[in-house]
């Protein structure tokens, strides 16, 4: 197995998640959404960091139910037969608190928790609304893409709308430079969800 | 780029931003070719066209593709190309059209009978409801006579090549220009654009050109001119060309100073070489010459690392697909093992399957954790014995079910391997973007360390005020160097401008992709029996999308990854969803032998394919040789009720010449006249 540090790269993200989502009152979560999760919070990085992405190592792609990773279903595998998650009755898995693990990146589990907190706070629906309709998935499904949904660069067209949003919430905040990445995200998702989604432009998203 | 460019651009938008054109092909009624000697006994040779399949039937030599010829010829004229850059020596392009050979139809005549008047060709065909008859010289290659609607157009004769030479402004007396107007006017297409879609897409030539695949190296890029045109308006497409000239021409102008800067160089070294002087002007000179060099080799370095990311990204895509139809299949997997072996399971460890899982798709030891591809090998190998120890799980004594099973863990084990493949690849493909990356790091630093020598060269040469004899030639390099900087600028502020152009004409492609593809599917998987579809992307390294055909999976760059037939077919399928796609009024498909290299087995799939176009009443010309009767008679014996009609060439052509065609091609063409009239009543 050639690409056993990405696994475990992978491994170490997807247990952050299913140990955070229980802050947002989640008692489990569904491999469909880690997924989504996965997605946005790879392709909102490129966002407000626009140097190397270091989430690069997820790849995905378009299926029927969203942005698909493999990577993230393997480490699902690896982690169900290490038993740090457990299979719930619903579907779902959850993280296995009985079995401990270290969080090793600082900087990765921050940007999660972030992502996270913007879930709990829109609600998933609304979230995961937005990723299907982003509009870097949209343009896949419509010119029939057969290669991996280009998260990484910022080049992308679900930067390129951010971005065009991203000047007029900048002119509704005195001053963006004393905010880092994580509080200006927060600020600009709240922005987005007041001022466009409410005024219906969630076709332009 | 300036903020007043982003505006008018932005305007421009808005005023084409429209959707796409709607455009009305030629309808053929009938044609009527007279004294034209190589058809000795149809010296007046009438044709009704039918919607539906028009054969035309000859042997060898008989003239099939002259009569599709003559066809072409009598709805657009002598015209190869609707046109075609040449440059002068001012680096300026011009346009114009190109003819065919003059004496073409005139060679193709036989000398031997005796006529009064010369061949000519006579075409009734309706443009949106408007029918116009167009009389054509065939051996002066000039329009005689036409009229729309039954009134009869004046204008000054002139032949078709006199009419090329002239300047714009001197062509409006003349009937050609008339023609012309009348047509776009009608067709909501400029004459070019008829050109343009009689030769490259009502059109499929015995040289077998496939569209979908040419990007312009040799021959049109018929996509590219197809879809910039038509998916929008033409005036965003003109911006974008205009600006794409533009940014050439600056890009020429900067490439000759560079030049020039090369020649001083040159000379410059020679001197060096020949006094053994060391020179500070010299010096600079050299690193000046070193660094370009470098971005040279950084530029190749750049290219492969894009083509390369490409090819990940496509491998990395084709693993997910694979990851995603293994979920599927061990779905029915588990379901057949429940069946088989329901008691089994009670027995094994309650984490079995997944640690199974673990060893399926991590290849790793789920006990110790450590990577191990033996373990994966065995369990594919052997799925219903114990990866720990090797014993068989349970005795399966249901045959069927057993099959089932194994047929099941194959097909499992396939798409295992298949991913494992792929992943291999992947790896292959990151190492080379690691030495890329390495190549790019060292050349890099020899690139600084350069700059720092020029740096310091400079700087002492400042304080010396050190004053040499070739400074002359050192003002003369900076000089031309700041030419070229300036003009690589405009090029970029004008590529930069064709860019925005590009992007906006392709978002208007996209939003016709689903649709276009799905036409597309319907004629290639009629073909092929396996999933057919058009990408949209860009996969070439270059900023520019286009259609890539995606055939059972994997997207043919090339044409040369499909047999021939498939190839020819799979164009076949891209020109029909052109014309279903742009469909307002019936139109017509021209293909020569389209039979010729089919094999038995694809010859019904191919006549359902054309069948199929022709649910939307159009005609389809076809020659045939009968080399291949039954793709003819799957056609005539068709179940669709669709009409199939004979220009027969053996009726016509030459007596002698019927005499020496073997007697079995005359038992079939005969044959096939026969079925078809019996069809008919």
């Amino acid at each position: 197995m050639n690409n056993n540090k990405e696994l475990y790269y992978a491994n170490e993200d997807i247990l952050c998640i299913t140990d955070n989502v229980k802050s947002i009152g989640w008692e489990s979560i569904k491999e469909q959404s880690l997924q989504r999760i996965v997605y946005l919070v790879k392709v909102l990085y490129s966002f407000t960091h626009l140097n190397e992405n270091i989430f690069g190592y997820y790849h995905f792609s378009v299926s029927l139910y969203g942005p698909f990773s493999g990577l993230i279903k393997n480490s699902v595998i690896y982690l169900k037969s290490d038993m740090f998650l457990l299979d719930t009755d619903d579907g779902g898995v959850k993280y296995n608190r009985s079995n401990s693990f270290v969080w090793k990146n600082v900087e990765k589990e921050k940007w999660i928790k972030t992502i996270i907190l913007i879930l709990g706070k829109y609600g998933e629906n609304r979230i995961f609304g937005f990723t299907i309709n982003d509009p870097l998935y949209k343009e896949a499904v419509e010119n029939n893409q057969v290669r991996e949904l280009d998260t990484s660069s910022p080049e992308n067209r679900t930067i390129k709308v951010l971005n065009e949003f991203k000047q007029a919430f900048e002119e509704t905040l005195s001053s963006t430079s004393f905010i880092d990445a994580e509080k200006y995200l927060d600020l600009y998702f709240e922005y987005i969800f007041s001022q466009i989604i409410n005024k219906n432009h969630l076709h332009e998203l | 780029m300036k903020e007043i460019d982003y505006i008018c651009i932005h305007l421009l938008f808005t005023v084409f931003n429209k959707t796409m054109r709607k455009i009305y092909l030629p309808e053929l009624i009938s044609i009527n070719i007279k004294n034209f000697t190589l058809y000795p006994n149809g010296l007046n040779y009438e044709y009704d066209f039918v919607k539906g399949v028009n054969l035309i039937i000859g042997g060898n030599g008989m003239g099939k593709t002259t009569f599709v010829n003559i066809i072409k010829y009598a709805i657009i004229g002598h015209y190869k190309k609707q046109f075609d850059y040449t440059k002068t020596y001012k680096d300026r392009l011009i346009e114009k059209r190109i003819l065919y050979p003059l004496n073409y139809f005139k060679n193709r005549m036989d000398d031997e009978f005796v006529k009064t008047e010369n061949a000519k060709v006579i075409i009734h065909f309706n443009i949106n409801q408007k029918r116009f008859k167009v009389e054509r010289d065939l051996e002066e290659i000039t329009l005689s006579s036409f009229s729309v609607d039954g009134n009869i157009i004046d204008g000054t004769l002139i032949s078709q090549s006199k009419y090329e030479a002239l300047n714009e402004n001197d062509k409006s007396v003349f009937l050609q220009f008339k023609y012309e107007k009348l047509i776009e006017q009608y067709s909501g297409l400029l004459f070019d654009d008829l050109i343009f879609f009689v030769n490259e897409i009502l059109f499929f030539g015995e040289d077998h050109k496939t569209i979908l695949w040419n990007d312009g190296v040799t021959g049109s890029n018929v996509q590219n001119e197809l879809f910039n045109n038509y998916f929008n308006s033409p005036e965003l497409n003109r911006e974008r060309q205009e600006a794409q000239r533009q940014a050439k021409y600056f890009d020429s102008l900067s490439r000759h100073r560079s030049e020039d800067i090369r020649a001083i160089r040159k000379v410059l070294d020679k001197v060096s070489n020949n006094d053994g002087s060391s020179d500070s002007t010299i010096d600079m000179i050299k690193f000046q010459s070193d660094i370009e060099d470098i971005d040279y080799e950084i530029e190749k370095i750049q290219s492969s690392r894009v083509s390369n990311d490409t090819r990940v990204s496509l491998l990395q895509n084709k693993l997910n697909e694979l990851i995603i139809n293994s979920n599927e299949l061990e779905i029915q997997k588990n379901k057949t093992e429940s069946e088989l072996i329901s008691k089994a399971w009670e027995t094994l460890h309650p984490q079995y399957d997944i640690f199974a899982k673990n060893i399926e798709y991590n290849h790793i030891c789920p006990i110790c954790n450590k990577p191990n591809d033996n373990l994966f090998h065995d369990l594919l190998e052997h799925p219903n014995c114990c990866f720990s120890c090797g014993a068989e799980i349970e005795e399966i004594t249901d045959d069927n079910l057993k099959k089932k099973y194994k047929d099941i863990s194959n097909e499992y084990k396939n798409i295992h391997i298949q991913i494992q493949n792929n992943q291999k690849e992947i790896k292959q493909s990151d190492d080379l973007n690691r030495n890329l990356d390495n190549e790019f790091r060292v050349l890099d630093l020899k690139k600084r360390k350069l700059q720092t020598k020029l740096r310091a060269v400079e700087f002492s040469k400042s304080k010396n005020n050190e004053n040499s004899d070739l400074q002359v030639f050192r003002d003369e390099i900076f000089r031309l160097e700041k030419e070229k900087d300036l003009n690589q600028e405009k090029s970029r502020i004008e590529l930069a401008r064709a860019d925005l152009f590009s992007r906006e004409i392709e978002s208007q492609i996209t939003q016709n992709v689903s649709k276009f593809s799905s036409l597309f599917s319907s004629f290639a998987e009629s073909f092929l029996g396996v999933t057919c579809s058009l990408t949209f992307d860009n996969l070439n390294g270059t900023s520019k999308r286009r259609f890539y055909p995606v055939i059972d999976g994997r997207i043919r760059f090339y044409e040369e990854e499909l047999s021939e037939s498939q190839r020819f077919f799979i164009d076949h399928s891209f020109r029909m969803s052109i014309l279903s796609f742009f469909y307002t009024t019936p139109t017509f498909y021209i293909v020569e032998t389209p039979d010729s290299s089919l094999d038995i087995s694809y010859e019904n799939n191919a006549a359902t394919v054309f069948l199929k176009f022709l649910k939307q009443p159009n005609s389809l010309i076809i020659t045939s040789n009968l080399n291949n009767s039954s793709f003819v008679n799957y056609i005539v014996d068709n179940k669709e009720d669709i009409c199939v009609s004979i220009i027969g060439l053996l009726d016509i052509a030459k007596q002698s010449v019927i005499q020496n065609t073997s007697e079995i091609l005359l038992n079939m063409y005969r044959d096939i006249k026969s079925k078809i009239s019996k069809n008919n009543e």
